[in-house]
């Protein structure tokens, strides 16, 4: 392996990864708490707006995502909507992910136990105050091994919005081969990939231990 | 004082309560036994408002807080022993943050349960969690205690510890018990009522 030759392609990936890190970081930025706040109005049990909902995480979630990105960037023009291509990668993205998170917080809220809201209003504990204090704390903390998996998923995802010619990390990588005739940089992605990986499994390590004191 | 006035609930249309009227009295004892299945939570539940009683009505005097210690206690495991009495304070009767924490500790020195302050809630035993889960009643100022079947899950000495806390309590508050476990019904009853075909009858001793 030519060190000198990586040296020479490092700084076009890494423009690259600065797209991927981009896409994935505003992605969890959005998507979570969206997940969050739709799994909470899930929970309020009003029929049309739970309509609504299953609607939502049916659509984003039985469809390509890849299909999702092209719909953004290619039928959103059509109903008057321009958006520049990261934008709509973020907003595919967030909405995307944010259907997958809905599901998964809204699994660990029924899970608690209703005694846990049922002694929360004996105590004196108005709804929102309940909800706020005691169950979704115990359902983050289910949560974190489905989310982590989830945030693994997102950042090969990522690779997807080269589709809508956008330069991530891959797509570099891809042109650097393409243009050398070299596999080097496939390598070199590849290493930066697993890291990111790394890094989110360690730190849903780190978080699980942090809240192992309870079931 | 609380004061249950001809109450009577229906799930669907199966009658588990009928009538019942009943005076609990304050610094007593009040056990309700009865076979299980017969509707005894009913009356806890309609007592504490987590269901409305189909006809009649539940009085409860203004300056009167009801507290209730669920059959498995319902603690919450994401907060210490020390938070399971910090938090509803400062959340429900918006006490200051050091005034609550003295006000728990007080609480559980009073209870002789200050050496769980620092646990986790996983790492308590049925007996332990029983009495925290009473500890939390008593700091939120609830001076109507009910406990639903709270000797299901103790051995001979922690019932007897739970014994001697109730009799501390009930110096200054109203306690209410559900339970099928007759001798410990008849050891620290000040006054019976048995749960039978729906209705509440005083068993005179």
């Amino acid at each position: 392996m030519d060190i000198n030759y990586i040296f020479e392609i490092l700084p076009y990936i890494i423009d690259g990864f600065k797209v991927t890190a981009v896409v994935f970081l505003l992605t969890l930025l959005f998507s979570i708490p969206l997940g969050l706040v739709i799994s909470s109005l899930s929970t309020l049990n009003y029929p049309v707006l739970n309509i609504f909902i299953t609607t939502y995480t049916w659509i984003f979630r039985g469809t390509p995502l890849l299909l999702q990105l092209y719909f953004g960037m290619y039928g959103l023009p059509a109903f008057g909507i321009t958006l520049n291509r990261m934008n709509v990668a973020i907003l595919i993205f967030s909405l995307n992910y944010g259907a997958y998170f809905t599901e998964i917080f809204r699994g660990s809220i029924q899970s608690i136990s209703i005694e846990q809201t049922e002694v929360s209003y004996v105590l004196g504990f108005n709804k929102f105050q309940t909800y706020i204090y005691i169950i979704i704390p115990q359902a983050l903390k289910r949560s974190i091994q489905a989310v982590s998996n989830e945030v693994i998923t997102l950042i090969k995802d990522t690779a997807l919005v080269a589709a809508i010619a956008l330069n991530d990390l891959l797509r570099n990588a891809k042109e650097i081969v393409s243009r050398d005739f070299r596999v080097e940089a496939f390598f070199v992605v590849a290493i930066l990939y697993i890291l990111l990986s790394l890094v989110v499994v360690k730190s849903s390590k780190k978080i699980e231990t942090r809240f192992a004191y309870y079931r | 004082m609380i004061r249950l006035n001809k109450v009577s609930h229906k799930y669907g249309s199966t009658e588990v309560v009928k009538n019942i009227s009943v005076t609990f009295e304050p610094r007593k004892i009040t056990v309700i036994t009865g076979p299980s299945g017969e509707g005894k939570s009913t009356i806890f539940r309609i007592i504490t408002n987590l269901i409305k009683p189909t006809t009649g009505k539940v009085e409860i005097d203004s300056a009167d807080s009801v507290g209730m210690v669920f059959q498995n206690n319902a603690l919450y495991p994401h907060l210490s022993v020390l938070n399971n009495l910090v938090l509803p304070q400062r959340v429900i009767m918006k006490t200051e943050k050091k005034e609550a924490i003295s006000r728990a500790l007080d609480t559980l020195e009073k209870l002789n349960i200050i050496d769980l302050v620092e646990k986790t809630i996983s790492s308590l035993s049925g007996g332990e969690s029983q009495r925290v889960a009473i500890a939390r009643s008593v700091v939120m100022d609830n001076n109507i205690i009910l406990l639903d079947e709270p000797t299901s899950a103790l051995d001979e000495e922690n019932t007897g510890k739970l014994e001697k806390l109730l009799l501390q309590l009930k110096t200054t508050k109203t306690i209410i018990i559900i339970t099928h476990d007759l001798p410990f019904a008849n050891r620290i009853a000040d006054i019976s009522y048995q749960l039978l075909n729906k209705t509440l009858t005083k068993i005179s001793r």
